[in-house]
């Protein structure tokens, strides 16, 4: 018992340290980012170098630079003391840092202060992603469906529920959001790839090809959208191209690293 | 014989009565009252008594003789006119003794028994002339009339009883001489010196008279009285000489006191001092009372050739004495004859030399009537000619009484009094300033005989008025003024008035020790002007402030926090405030420039300073506090909050709680959510018995350390200030969320356990214990044994169900094994209605197991649901496997040759179907989850995309790809 503790630990930890590692995605051109205007999270870093001042502390934040965005927190505090904004944006940045704790005392403070739907949405979805990372699924969709229903219009908090919908296979669900996105935007990588990945899933792999096939190159070479591409090409019996395009993984994310083998292994055996 | 006998017993008793007498004579100094006379007798008996004693003893001796003769008559005469000498003697000193006693009494009553026994005797006396008409005593018996009118009686029968004397006595004889010398004395006294001239001419021949001094002393005044000065001058002269010779009476002294006079009388002034210096042995005495003579007529030359031989011949056992006299004589000699210069060095001599008792005196009237005449003069020279004055008088005047008080020490004070007195009155008032104090300090260590403060001090004011002088040296006067007066008459009427006057003074220079003890002072001696008194304190502490004085202000303050002035408390503490701001002000300013360092130190110093009031220490321990939150420095920040909120007073306390709860608040919103939690607990820790304000405090504390997931803290915080507030139920759901979210699982457990924690959330804790139980189940038994036990513990009824049909999944999936364990197996030889028996044996036994998960799919708990729709799709899966691998074995040859493909077609065929119900499960299932927005993690064939995910183990973690809405 006490060893499967300690495994577990060591495991969380791992893990904890891989995700750390992991590179978010990223959007260089701000057209295929449908969600450029709410959320700097896929924004590049030099992006990120030239967000308006209004987004400087954050634009830290989402760098790394937590002391540096914690001063100027700080230092923009008593103008600040009633901008749910403000709080909004120091929550975003201890979520960004791993802190959840103190995340959520800050987004609660601008949930007190928030006093349009559109900024308790924006709040919600916040709030919702710490429940994500603390692995509170149940919380992190009411939380996100909350955020969805106070602002319709806003485009960040369907994505989250879609991404939690499709991890626990809520597939329609998920799928009925992710088009209700792609109204907005139909070339954002990350969207594309969602919906292609359910339609691997459903099995229906000519139309997973064609929304992988949406997506452009640069952004194909992720790991994971790489992984369901491989994968979707091996059930259409493209082989070869699926082989090719394993071989182009970056390798950057370990979860990937058992499928990406097992399909390789197994298209191996199908080209012999 | 009898007779003869009895004159012997007399004649000795004469004798001893007359050497008696004589020995009493020689004695004439001696005290009468009971003082020894001779050795020879008793020291107790009185002499008066005693003689008397004897008179009347040889009177009554006398008196015994019947027949008395002459003699004896005669001699009873002579004791009657001792006894009157006695009675004169005892009624003179009686009456002298009521004189001095201001009783006023006539002659005739205090001499009574004198002019008794005068009258007897007198009438015995002519008794006898009568009875003895030709009596050989009849001249002495006539003398002694005469003296005795002379002595006793004052009749003015001497005269006539002289002269009957005379003429009954033979010329030339003893009586006569006596008689004549007494006629001659009788017509000196009567002023009727032609006749004492003549008459002493008959006498004054007689050199064998002891008295022979004495007579030429009065023959040579009746000689003066008659203008005859070179022969008056020559019979004292005689006498004076005779004096020497031991036959004679010494009348040197007489004699030579009245030479003096002749001398200046007869002018014969050279020829005195010749004979004084030739004659007399110590001739200053004699010197000086001539100087004495010729000074009163006017001879001033003469009279400084005197004063020089006396300078030279003073007596050596008497010079100090003499000298004195003599410079006393010189001060009158020079003022009368206005020798202003010799009168100033002679006074300055008698100012240094000794001097007794009289002469001491006689020079201090003798230096006050110079003195004051030359008062009087240079006020009117002063008065009359335009204000101005004789220098030279004014500097004697002051040397004058500078003498004066050489002379009488005692009185020092009293002349320099005079001496300031006079310079004021010349408007000299920057000297007499100058003297008056001195006067005064002199009058305060040795009390002149009058008390001159009070007009030394008034003479010290108005000299200061109208002095002229500079600010500083006006300053120091007044003061010198003020402090002397108050000290002398703390509680005068005037008094009230200076000394609000001496406090301005000492605030004008800042003096603090002397404001507060003017103040002290004042109020000690006028404790009603308290109002008066607070008002001219205010008027310290605005200086003190003005000069930012902040530890002399912090002493005021602890002074009036004793009640000093009793000043109320509001006023103490607004006059704290102040200080505060003093203090405070200089470290705020460095703080702003940003020299956290020295504004700390700068309030530590304040802090530990014992001369601070508490309160300001308190207040400089809490800004201590309050920088080392700035500098989120939280350990000490605490430890300061700690240290100085007990140093506040419970007011300040409920002020400075505010204050912390704010500053709680910003350390939480700065992100320093330790200080902030901290804060709260201090807070609490000092408040503790306001229960209803420390809810607000407890539910922050525990918020903040949760936001810090500082989960030991929160708990501690919990359990630790229970009993300062009621914990709330908000709070308590927060704690159980955070447990919960943040996976503390064991300390979530611990908390639930908590008295009463289960039944008043019950709704939530029993909704997080499933979770935790589902997580569980099936994959890790000790945790899902725990989590069931605390199921129970909530809601027994309703989890005892769960578990009952929990127990049927296991049976379930126990079924589902043994099913899927226990295939159908092909004989060796096939054979068809064998295998179709089996074959729908196996297809009876499937529905029991399906029909088993009804129950389960229809109790409605998600998880329980899934898993049983899990189990159902393995089992049809693994069925509908099963079937399509039947193989018929060892067939017959009489089957057709296409058989195992038909019988593999129909198997398809059969496996189909289950196939289709596998998919309706799988499908029921996936409308389930998505029905019911079921999120769980358990990736099996109830998931949509199962056989895609399970193909390659592909993985979707969606948080990487979950987004921050950061943007408005």
């Amino acid at each position: 018992m006490k060893f499967n503790k300690l495994l577990s630990l060591i495991t969380l930890l791992l893990i904890t340290s891989c995700a750390s590692n992991i590179p978010k995605p990223v959007i260089e051109e701000s057209s295929l980012d449908s969600l450029r205007a709410e959320s700097l999270n896929r924004m590049s870093l030099q992006a990120l170098e030239s967000t308006n001042k209004n987004h400087k502390k954050l634009a830290l934040c989402h760098k790394k630079e937590y002391n540096k965005a914690s001063e100027l927190f700080k230092e923009s505090l008593d103008k600040n003391q009633k901008n749910p904004h403000y709080w909004n944006q120091l929550g975003v940045c201890y979520f960004l840092k791993g802190e959840y704790s103190k995340s959520q005392m800050y987004l609660g403070i601008s949930e007190g202060l928030a006093k349009s739907k559109k900024m308790k949405a924006i709040v919600l979805n916040n709030q919702g992603l710490i429940q994500l990372k603390l692995a509170n699924y149940p919380e992190a969709r009411e939380l996100f469906s909350k955020s969805t229903e106070l602002n319709s219009r806003a485009l960040t908090p369907k994505f989250n529920l879609a991404m939690l919908y499709s991890k626990f296979g809520l597939l329609g669900k998920a799928h009925k959001l992710l088009f209700q996105l792609r109204k907005e935007n139909k070339i954002d990588p990350d969207i594309n790839y969602q919906i292609a990945h359910i339609y691997l899933l459903n099995k229906k792999f000519t139309l997973a090809k064609k929304y992988f096939e949406m997506i452009p190159d640069k952004y194909l070479k992720r790991d994971d959208v790489l992984t369901n591409y491989a994968t979707t090409l091996y059930y259409l019996g493209d082989y070869q191209k699926a082989q090719k395009l394993l071989g182009e993984a970056p390798k950057q994310m370990p979860t990937y690293a058992d499928a990406q083998s097992n399909l390789s292994d197994q298209i191996s055996k199908n080209l012999e | 014989m009898k007779q003869l006998q009895l004159q012997f017993t007399l004649f000795l008793f004469t004798i001893s009565l007359s050497s008696i007498a004589e020995t009493k004579k020689a004695e004439d100094k001696r005290d009468v009252k009971n003082t020894p006379m001779t050795k020879d007798l008793s020291p107790k008996v009185d002499r008066w008594a005693y003689l008397m004693k004897l008179i009347d003893e040889e009177e009554k001796t006398i008196n015994m003789v019947k027949k008395k003769s002459e003699h004896l008559e005669y001699r009873l005469f002579e004791l009657y006119t001792e006894r009157i000498k006695l009675y004169k003697e005892k009624e003179n000193k009686a009456f002298i003794e009521s004189s001095t006693k201001g009783k006023k009494i006539s002659r005739n009553k205090a001499f009574r028994k004198t002019l008794y026994h005068y009258d007897i005797t007198k009438k015995f006396g002519f008794k006898i002339l009568k009875k003895y008409p030709r009596t050989r005593y009849k001249a002495e018996i006539w003398y002694t009339l005469a003296l005795n009118s002379r002595d006793y009686a004052y009749d003015k029968k001497q005269l006539r009883y002289l002269k009957n004397a005379l003429r009954f006595t033979p010329k030339g004889s003893v009586t006569w001489y006596l008689a004549t010398v007494s006629l001659a004395e009788y017509y000196y006294n009567e002023k009727k010196y032609k006749s004492a001239v003549a008459t002493y001419e008959k006498v004054i021949f007689n050199k064998e008279d002891e008295w022979y001094t004495k007579n030429l002393y009065n023959y040579g005044w009746c000689l003066l009285k008659t203008h005859k000065f070179g022969a008056a001058i020559n019979r004292l002269e005689e006498g004076y000489t005779l004096s020497f010779d031991k036959k004679y009476i010494d009348f040197r002294e007489q004699i030579m006191q009245s030479l003096v006079s002749f001398y200046v009388i007869g002018k014969e002034i050279q020829r005195g001092i010749k004979f004084i210096m030739e004659n007399d042995k110590n001739p200053f005495d004699a010197l000086y009372k001539f100087a004495g003579k010729t000074s009163a007529k006017g001879f001033y030359p003469e009279t400084e050739q005197i004063i020089e031989l006396a300078e030279d011949n003073f007596d050596s056992k008497k010079k100090v004495e003499q000298l004195a006299d003599l410079r006393l004589f010189q001060f009158d000699f020079y003022k009368n004859f206005n020798k202003e210069d010799k009168l100033f060095k002679v006074s300055k001599d008698l100012s240094e030399i000794a001097l007794n008792d009289y002469q001491r005196e006689e020079t201090i009237r003798k230096f006050s009537d110079k003195v004051r005449t030359e008062q009087i003069i240079i006020k009117k020279d002063f008065d009359k000619h335009a204000q101005s004055y004789d220098v030279k008088r004014l500097n004697s005047i002051k040397s004058y009484f500078k003498f004066l008080a050489t002379v009488d020490k005692t009185n020092l004070a009293l002349y320099e009094f005079y001496t300031a007195e006079t310079l004021y009155s010349v408007q000299e008032y920057k000297e007499s300033l100058v003297v008056y104090k001195s006067a005064l300090e002199n009058q305060l260590k040795t009390p002149a005989k009058e008390d001159i403060k009070r007009k030394a001090i008034d003479g010290l004011f108005s000299s200061i008025d109208f002095a002229e002088l500079s600010k500083k040296e006006e300053k120091v006067e007044l003061e010198y003024a003020y402090s002397k007066y108050l000290s002398i008459w703390p509680k005068d009427k005037k008094a009230q008035q200076i000394y609000p006057k001496l406090f301005a003074l000492y605030l004008s220079d800042a003096r603090h020790d002397d404001i507060h003890q003017s103040l002290v002072s004042y109020n000690k001696n006028f404790p009603d002007d308290l109002s008066k008194q607070q008002d001219l304190y205010r008027t310290h502490l605005d200086l003190l402030i003005k000069n930012k004085n902040t530890l002399l202000l912090s002493s005021k303050i602890k002074e009036m926090q004793t009640g000093f002035m009793k000043f109320t408390q509001g006023e103490v503490k607004k006059t704290e405030v102040i200080l505060a701001n003093l203090l405070f002000n200089n470290f705020q300013d460095l703080r702003s420039k940003g020299d956290d360092k020295d504004a700390l130190a700068g309030y530590q110093e304040v802090f530990f300073n014992r001369n601070y009031p508490q309160s300001i220490k308190a207040e400089a321990g809490f800004n201590v506090g309050l920088i080392y939150t700035d500098l989120y420095d939280t350990a000490k920040s605490i430890k300061w909050f700690k240290k100085s909120l007990p140093l506040f007073n419970r007011k300040e306390q409920l002020k400075k709680r505010v204050y912390l709860e704010k500053m709680s608040q910003r350390s939480a919103l700065l992100q320093d959510f330790l200080n902030a939690a901290h804060i709260q607990r201090l807070v609490m820790d000092n408040f503790c018995s306001m229960k209803e304000e420390n809810k607000r405090n407890f539910e922050q504390a525990i918020e903040f350390d949760l936001a810090n997931d500082y989960i030991t803290k929160v708990l501690y915080t919990y359990d630790e200030y229970q009993n300062c507030t009621e914990p709330s139920k908000a709070v308590q759901t927060k704690i159980i969320k955070h447990l919960f979210e943040f996976k503390h699982e064991s300390e979530f457990l611990s908390f639930i356990d908590k008295k009463g924690m289960l039944s008043a959330h019950q709704e939530l804790i029993s909704y997080y214990l499933e979770r935790k139980f589902w997580q569980y189940f099936e994959k890790d038994r000790s945790k899902e044994v725990t989590y069931k036990n605390y199921l129970l513990k909530t809601d027994k009824a309703k989890y005892t169900a769960l578990f009952k049909q929990i127990k049927s999944y296991h049976q379930l999936k126990k079924d589902v094994m043994a099913f899927s364990k226990n295939p159908l197996k092909m004989d060796k030889v096939f054979d068809g209605e064998k295998f179709n028996q089996k074959l729908n044996t196996r297809i009876k036994e499937i529905r029991p197991v399906i029909d088993l998960s009804k129950g389960l799919l229809k109790f409605g708990n998600a998880n329980l649901t899934l898993l049983s729709y899990n189990e159902i799709i393995r089992l049809l899966d693994n069925f509908s496997q099963e079937i399509k691998s039947y193989t018929p074995q060892g067939l017959d040859p009489s089957y057709p040759k296409d058989f195992v493909p038909m019988f593999k077609k129909q198997m398809q065929q059969l496996a189909a179907n289950f196939e289709k119900e596998k998919i309706e499960y799988r499908k029921s299932a996936h409308d389930f989850s998505e029905k019911y927005n079921i999120l769980t993690e358990r990736i099996n064939e109830t998931r949509q995309g199962y056989s895609i995910l399970k193909a390659f183990d592909l993985r979707v973690p969606a948080s990487i790809l979950a987004n921050t809405y950061d943007m408005e």
